[in-house]
């Protein structure tokens, strides 16, 4: 399947916690990449005080790389797939470590507990209406994030998709349980059928080797072979393959 | 390689080909039908063992004879994925039919959950907090969302994408619009797709700090409504190409941008929705048969829901909530409302549609605009079915369901 990335950006910090920004930042960065940082926590200065105080470091890193990547025209009309594989996890740690405690559980806290807190308080801060969907994939979460968003142009061809992807380490009581290089970081990516922009095709391979997996989450991965120019890129740390082929034309 | 195309020009046809599901109601399909029908609100009963800091009823499933889950599989082990093997089970011998067909490589998974294994997590946590450790036993697989779609495609060893939607309330009907599109794109040839969710703290707790929860049963559009009922279980469908029997017609889906929590109460994201789905599905108002309501029994669902009603079908259509049948089933409440409209369709004659009856205390609020609440025995002639979906960040989903056109 083709389709174009129109835009890109992302937001993490590098392992002593020099922020990651601009694209500048990550054409440095991925000329000689590295693990990132576990701390970042971006600004979202655009968003009202009071909103701003309550967002969690999860909110902040995904909604400050949604904005980046788009127009104020283009924010409020693109569809949004948001995916990430540990979500709202230390709110809800933080509510069951209540329960346990028999303390009174946090209306606001249990709002903000869903999967789906960073893609509403998006669409609240964007004024956008459109369709949206929030996935996870374990390992894979980010190659069934972009495959969430091709199956949204596949509904509604003409209307571009941002995904945003986007993970922080997990709370330490758990974090012995999960395998895979983690950060804070956050990645946006505006997708559309056709325009300007990078082309790629996008397939799904059930029995191809694994690729080999790097040091960093894999949207960030993604955002390396964007910058670095890479003819093609093979993710996958779990089933299958996930391969994206840049188009010669 | 799994190329992915898009289609060439409609999207090609999207068929329920089996359902498998557990709730309050019973463990199969007959059970369910048959106590949905008569509008058994018997179902419903308080449970503090599985909700603390609930006081309400509410749906929770029969759990004494669940499937285990197999040795090798264990780190998924959580009551979600138990429901979702049971609903399994029960169209096993189709599903592994249409796996043979295709092949494992072209079978994708798609859930819709919200809990996940909270569940589970709670009792790893409240053993920290006793005992200074997490349970050993506790696997992230078990808590983790990705998990409802991994489970099933490592169970059965297929090939295809494993994705889990979380859209709060609105993530089992979600499931199903990605199923159809992972069709219409050629990425898979079958899908599994539903929902899974249970009671668990995180949500009894949680839905009673918001003040949403009844005090007894919930009572949707009544005077006297208090909140909702809780509620639990998984429905699963096998979804194919086949132009034949029950299908995904029409997917309507919008955001709010209002409130994390609540819903716009002009309703305009509910009716935009409806109309998305109708749009989608080719067809007007007037081939709408029946509406399966979101009807959670909230004061502000009942009036933005049934404003939103009125303003897109009208006064006239027959409309009924299942929530108070079976309690508002959160992340699988999408999938198992998807699944009591496809027995309604699927117990149709050539002109007669069986519809299950809206069950309140027959106080209609006089405040709220008035849509047409199904009483007992009554029926429609055969046509769409729409459920509505509608969850926390303002996440809506309709679906339009109906036989395959002739």
């Amino acid at each position: 399947m083709d389709l174009v990335i129109r835009r890109f950006s992302a937001w993490s910090t590098t392992g002593d916690e020099t922020e990651i920004v601009s694209d500048e930042d990550w054409k440095t960065w991925a000329a000689s990449p590295a693990a990132l940082g576990r701390e970042g926590k971006p600004p979202v200065a655009f968003l009202p005080p009071a909103v701003r105080r309550r967002a969690t470091r999860l909110t902040r890193l995904m909604v400050e790389t949604a904005f980046a990547c788009t127009t104020d025209e283009e924010r409020g009309s693109v569809r949004t797939v948001f995916s990430s594989r540990h979500g709202a996890i230390h709110v809800a740690i933080k509510i069951l470590a209540s329960i346990a405690k028999e303390e009174a559980v946090s209306p606001l806290q249990f709002s903000h507990s869903v999967h789906n807190a960073q893609a509403g308080l998006f669409s609240i801060a964007s004024g956008n209406r459109e369709a949206s969907s929030s996935v996870a994939g374990g390992t894979d979460t980010f190659a069934h994030g972009f495959l969430e968003a091709v199956l949204h142009l596949e509904r509604r061809p003409e209307q571009a998709v941002l995904l945003v992807t986007g993970d922080e380490p997990v709370p330490d009581n758990v974090a012995h349980l999960v395998h895979e290089p983690e950060a804070a970081y956050a990645t946006a990516l505006l997708i559309a059928r056709d325009g300007p922009g990078t082309r790629l095709h996008f397939s799904l391979d059930p029995k191809g080797a694994n690729a080999q997996p790097c040091a960093w989450p894999d949207a960030v991965e993604f955002i390396r072979f964007l910058h670095a120019g890479d003819d093609a890129l093979s993710i996958g740390r779990g089933r299958s393959q996930w391969r994206w082929v840049r188009a010669t034309a | 390689m799994g190329g992915i195309r898009y289609p060439a020009q409609m999207p090609m046809s999207c068929s329920l080909s089996a359902l498998g599901m557990v709730n309050a109601l019973g463990s199969d399909t007959a059970r369910i039908w048959q106590r949905a029908l008569a509008g058994d609100t018997g179902a419903m009963a308080r449970r503090p063992d599985l909700t603390a800091g609930s006081q309400g009823l509410v749906g929770a499933v029969d759990d004494t004879a669940l499937p285990r889950i197999p040795a090798h599989l264990q780190r998924y082990d959580c009551r979600n994925n138990r429901f979702t093997l049971q609903a399994l089970e029960q169209i096993e011998s189709e599903v592994t039919e249409a796996v043979r067909a295709v092949g494992p490589a072209r079978v994708g998974v798609v859930m819709g959950t919200s809990t996940s294994g909270s569940r589970e997590c709670e009792a790893a946590i409240l053993h920290e907090y006793l005992h200074g450790e997490l349970l050993p036993e506790f696997r992230y697989e078990q808590l983790e969302l990705g998990g409802a779609a991994g489970f099933l495609a490592e169970l059965l060893e297929l090939g295809g994408p494993a994705l889990s939607v979380s859209t709060a309330c609105s993530s089992g009907a979600r499931a199903l619009a990605s199923a159809r599109s992972l069709l219409a794109l050629g990425v898979c040839d079958v899908v599994l797709a539903g929902g899974s969710d249970s009671l668990c703290g995180l949500t009894s707790h949680g839905f009673a700090s918001l003040k949403a929860t009844a005090g007894g049963g919930t009572n949707p559009f009544s005077a006297n409504r208090d909140g909702l009922n809780l509620g639990e279980g998984a429905a699963l469908f096998l979804v194919t190409r086949e132009t034949t029997g029950i299908q995904v017609l029409g997917v309507g889906e919008t955001s709010e941008a209002h409130h994390i929590s609540s819903p716009d109460p002009e309703g305009s994201g509910a009716a935009a929705s409806m109309r998305e789905a109708l749009a989608d599905a080719g067809v007007g108002a007037n081939a709408v048969s029946y509406l399966n309501l979101h009807g959670t029994g909230t004061r502000l669902n009942d009036s933005m829901e049934s404003l939103a009603v009125s303003n897109v079908l009208g006064d006239a259509l027959p409309c009924s909530s299942t929530k108070p049948l079976v309690g508002h089933c959160l992340g699988a409440a999408g999938a198992i409302e998807a699944g009591l409209c496809w027995l309604a369709i699927g117990a149709a004659s050539d002109d007669t549609l069986p519809l299950i009856p809206h069950r309140f205390d027959g106080v209609r609020d006089p405040e709220l605009p008035p849509i047409r609440l199904v009483n007992d025995g009554e029926t429609a002639a055969p046509g769409i079915v729409l459920t509505n979906s509608f969850g926390f960040g303002g996440n809506n989903c309709t679906l339009a369901l109906g036989s395959a056109p002739s």
